[in-house]
């Protein structure tokens, strides 16, 4: 039976329909019914991790793998949701639309993000990846009484459609070129002497613009900082940590699948170009910045410059450097959402001033505020600097053979270095600022502490014992 | 008579993607810049079929099938998203759209 290949996505998807079922059936225990819906995608990623996969490695005729880069995605990613699913149930907003819809609707995202993470073929991969893009366009904008998330909303469909359009485009010159759409197929090709390397350097570089809306990478990062600002906090968490997650994914499968085309990898200029100026232009625009979310979103573009710099540096160290680095980021991106899903309860929107003497009205959320802020700037013992630190010994070992990555390796640094300054902006706001005079205490509820004790913990433990997970990423890549 | 080949369908295929992309680009109006997009898709999905069809492979063409598809999707949920904007604003001027700014 081929479909047991798919038992973590039937899973989710089955969640997602009983949660839908049972919201419409008993709307007045729709906040347990979200709960159980978070409850359930953690025991599924619990299960995988002692239920057997099959052996062998591809199904449905070549299109579906399943290695343990796959598993390992599969299991970070619907991790990723159930945390979000347990901030969706605190979010003050949706608690008041009602509904378990965008509960079903965050676990079925997270399905297609699951299946991406196992695509072997370019029409599997779009399907996917428009599973996950449609559904987006509907978190975002699910709070449809309110203009700003109807207009992230508006944002996030021109964008989307706009990569999805560039995909398809590029998808059909891919095909034009090797006369397949299959990984495999795609790579026999390319080592054969008939194929136009133009027409296909052209074709792989519109499906990377189309990857690069996901990723939020220039020139496909425009939305991030509009759409993190006006889309429900829980959304945006996801956003920042699911979707980011699954386009490396796919941009790491088609680099093992051997998909780049050959001037690339002799010749790294245009990755190079792209990391530069992606982690430059959200490190620069991010100091302006006095709304929060929208400071994420630039927060959320430096990321996915530095997440380039072990994608153009390449080799097993840059790849395993680029793992890490996600799953770091993941708990400390989530970590700041659960806080902002808190503080900014009434009203969803976030300046500096409602962090005002946050130290005072909640110790909880300011230490894991900053935590996730220091790891985010990558100071140590966090996992944050651990990753950069991967990072750039991936992009200095690269510049031994390459000397214009030592230009990359200088661009990164500086980056760094002018995030930081954003980054402990917001610190002060929390810690030094006073608190207002009418600021009460925050009533932290159990669903967003255990987001937070779970977020804060993995920053610690990959700050200071990388090894596992280092070797583990090590271990997918073989 | 001209004989039509594959760079004739791919010509064609390219100036409706460019036209998209004007589009998207130079309409104010939500429902003209979707309108864009899905020919954008189209582009793609014509090119496609074109491959195809001189390539001798089908994958092209099952691709064109699932576009089709997935932009009836795109359309449903863009035009509701549209739709809800119009009752709020009454306008469908993207330029109005600016309330999220830093």
């Amino acid at each position: 039976m081929e479909f047991y290949a798919l038992q973590m996505e039937i899973a989710t998807v089955v969640l997602a329909v009983i949660g839908l079922l049972a919201g419409a059936f008993w709307p007045k225990h729709v906040s347990l019914i979200r709960r159980g819906l978070a409850e359930g995608a953690l025991l599924v990623v619990l299960a995988s991790l002692f239920l057997a996969f099959p052996q062998h490695h591809a199904f449905f005729g070549d299109t579906f793998v399943l290695d343990r880069f796959a598993i390992f995605f599969k299991q970070i990613l619907l991790g990723t949701a159930a945390l979000v699913l347990l901030l969706a149930d605190a979010h003050g907003p949706l608690r008041r639309q009602g509904g378990a819809e965008f509960s079903a609707l965050v676990l079925l995202a997270a399905a297609g993000m699951m299946l991406l993470a196992s695509a072997n073929d370019f029409i599997f991969l779009f399907v996917a990846l428009e599973l996950v893009t449609i559904t987006f366009y509907v978190l975002n904008s699910f709070l449809r009484g309110e203009a700003r998330a109807l207009e992230a909303g508006l944002k996030y469909l021109v964008l989307g459609a706009l990569s999805a359009g560039f995909m398809a485009y590029g998808l059909a010159y891919i095909f034009g070129a090797t006369g397949s759409l299959n990984f495999d197929a795609i790579h026999h090709a390319l080592h054969g002497d008939k194929l136009p390397q133009g027409v296909y350097a052209f074709g792989f570089g519109m499906v990377l613009l189309g990857l690069g809306f996901k990723m939020a990478m220039v020139p496909m990062q425009i939305w991030a900082p509009d759409v993190y600002q006006g889309a429900p906090t829980p959304a945006a968490a996801f956003l920042a940590s699911g979707s980011k997650i699954a386009g490396f994914a796919v941009l790491l499968r088609l680099i093992f699948a051997d998909l780049l085309p050959t001037a690339w990898e002799a010749q790294p200029v245009l990755l190079m170009a792209l990391a530069a100026i992606t982690l430059l232009y959200g490190a620069v625009g991010g100091l302006a910045q006095t709304d929060l979310k929208r400071l994420l979103g630039y927060s959320s573009i430096t990321n996915a410059g530095f997440l380039l710099l072990g994608i153009a540096a390449g080799g097993d160290v840059g790849h395993a450097a680029v793992i890490y680095y996600l799953v770091q980021y993941l708990f400390a991106v989530l970590a700041v959402f659960a806080v902002l899903t808190v503080v900014a309860n009434a009203s969803d929107t976030a300046d500096r001033a409602t962090l005002a003497g946050l130290h005072r009205r909640s110790p909880l959320l300011a230490l894991a505020l900053l935590l996730a802020m220091l790891s985010l700037a990558g100071i140590p013992p966090l996992g944050g600097a651990l990753g950069k630190f991967f990072l750039l010994l991936a992009v200095l070992l690269r510049a031994r053979v390459d000397p214009a990555f030592y230009a990359l390796a200088g661009v990164a640094v500086a980056g760094a270095v002018i995030a930081l300054c954003y980054y402990l902006r917001v610190l002060r706001g929390a810690w030094a600022d006073p608190a207002p005079d009418a600021a009460t205490r925050i009533v932290v509820p159990w669903t967003v502490r255990v987001v937070l004790f779970i977020c804060m913990a993995g920053m610690l433990v990959l700050g200071v014992w990388p090894q596992p997970l280092l070797n583990w990423a090590l271990h997918c890549l073989h | 008579m001209m004989h039509v080949g594959l760079i004739h369908y791919l010509a064609v295929s390219g100036a409706l993607f460019a036209l998209g992309l004007a589009c998207i680009v130079l309409r104010r109006n939500a429902l003209l810049v979707f309108m864009g997009l899905e020919m954008n898709l189209n582009a793609a999905n014509l090119a496609l079929v074109a491959f195809s069809r001189y390539g001798g492979h089908a994958e092209g063409q099952v691709l064109a099938t699932f576009i089709i598809a997935i932009a009836a999707a795109e359309v449903a949920i863009g035009l509701a998203i549209i739709v809800a904007l119009f009752r709020q604003r009454s306008s469908m001027v993207t330029d109005l759209l600016r309330s999220l700014k830093g």
